[in-house]
């Protein structure tokens, strides 16, 4: 996380910032009832998008709130870091987590969340993605050479194209609106499952 | 569709929309793009603003009586580069200094010499054009512990070939300096300037090539790890 209002507060407060935005997160996420595996995947199979709503949201709010932040300058955007654009990498590691979400009924995060309730099958998940990092790191140098190809470097969807960030929030807004919609009309004609 | 969707539809849109119509984004993300491309072309070095601070910053040169004492006290902190031609650096050299032609300070091998933490290292030529123009190369390519020999070779020998006498008025440092830099003229095998030289101009011709053997032991420099990117990768 970059600095938050450089100059007022200092950079111990950072990590205090982020315990309490986490913490904040997990809340929402449970109280919106993400710790349910059959709410999580009801993404796949049409008959709930809460999560793509919701992450989608979080996503613009987040971007808009940044941007705003930026203009009044209380955040320093080339302070914040974001991952390389390794664009291969991202899609196939993208297809193996997808698949990890269908198929276990969480994401990392949720996981968390359904141990915050208890639940014995995000125990299990969490199990799972540790034991996928061990063997991932392993293995890694098998597949060290593709996980460091086509790398973009650091650089945003705007950078690359040059065009106004602005411009690319309204554009997305627009879209999250418009997916929202699609969905809440696909959701009316899947036959809705009791869970 | 309820009421309260459609509002909350709208929210988003108008925002997004706000901040594309807002003035004057000097503040902001576009500003600091140009910043932001620098850093993610994995630029390491100074910006700009501090690199012409350090350039008319004096520190950056080391003067030649500094430089006698490293060369005296074998300093092993310091590496000399000599960045003249192979020719030239084969003649006659700084004790101990390294030969780098300034048309090769950016192969690799060579940036992994100037880019060691281990050393201060004294760039130096004839003059000193050569040697600035590498500084300011090196240091837009992030490298730091970088000294420019002040006068170069021509006023490091006229210093100590020729040191200039102290007047009679003049304070006592004047004639401690004087008589410093007589040794160091005499340590690099320098006539001293206080004798009649017998023979005149040649013997001195003479004198200079034999420390031009003697000083042709160089320093070999160390093995240099080049240092490994750090990788810093974040997920959800």
């Amino acid at each position: 996380m970059g600095p938050l209002i450089p100059g007022i507060l200092s950079d111990q407060w950072n990590n205090i910032i982020a315990i309490l935005m986490g913490t904040a997160f997990g809340y929402v996420s449970e109280s919106s009832g993400f710790s349910s595996s059959r709410k999580l995947v009801g993404v796949f199979y049409g008959y709930d998008f809460a999560v793509l709503r919701m992450f989608v949201t979080a996503a613009i709010t987040a971007s808009i709130g940044l941007l705003f932040m930026d203009y009044f300058g209380w955040i320093d955007m080339a302070a914040l870091d974001g991952l390389p654009a390794r664009v291969w990498p991202i899609i196939v590691g993208g297809l193996f987590m997808g698949l990890g979400f269908v198929t276990g009924g969480f994401c990392p995060g949720t996981c968390v969340t359904a141990i915050g309730i208890g639940k014995l099958d995000g125990y299990v998940f969490f199990g799972g993605i540790i034991l996928g990092v061990f063997v991932f790191s392993e293995m890694f140098p098998l597949f060290e050479n593709f996980y460091n190809s086509s790398n973009l470097g650091d650089v945003t969807v705007p950078e690359y194209f040059n065009i106004s960030p602005y411009w690319f929030m309204v554009g997305i807004s627009i879209i999250a609106i418009i997916a929202f919609y699609v969905t809440m009309l696909i959701r009316k004609r899947v036959k809705s499952v009791e869970y | 569709m309820k009421k309260r969707y459609i509002f909350l539809a709208l929210v988003p849109i108008v925002l997004s929309l706000i901040l594309a119509f807002l003035p004057d984004k000097s503040n902001s993300i576009d500003a600091k793009r140009i910043q932001k491309s620098l850093k993610s072309a994995k630029y390491t070095g100074v910006t700009p603003n501090n690199l012409l601070l350090e350039s008319v910053n004096s520190n950056r040169f080391i003067q030649p009586d500094e430089l006698a004492k490293v060369i005296i006290g074998q300093d092993p902190s310091y590496l000399l580069v000599d960045l003249r031609d192979a020719v030239q650096y084969a003649k006659f050299t700084l004790p101990g200094a390294i030969n780098i032609p300034y048309e090769k300070i950016l192969t690799e091998e060579n940036q992994a010499v100037f880019d060691s933490e281990a050393y201060n290292v004294v760039l130096f030529s004839n003059g000193t054009i050569v040697p600035d123009q590498v500084w300011m190369i090196l240091r837009r390519a992030g490298i730091k512990n970088l000294k420019v020999l002040n006068g170069g070779l021509n006023q490091f020998y006229q210093l100590y070939l020729n040191p200039p006498k102290p007047l009679e008025t003049d304070p006592k440092e004047a004639f401690e300096n004087y008589s410093f830099r007589k040794a160091v003229g005499a340590h690099l095998g320098l006539p001293n300037p206080d004798e009649f030289i017998p023979g005149g101009a040649a013997a001195v011709q003479n004198t200079s090539t034999i420390t031009g053997a003697n000083t042709a032991i160089k320093a070999t420099p160390k093995v240099v790890v080049p240092k490994k990117k750090a990788g810093k990768d974040e997920g959800c």
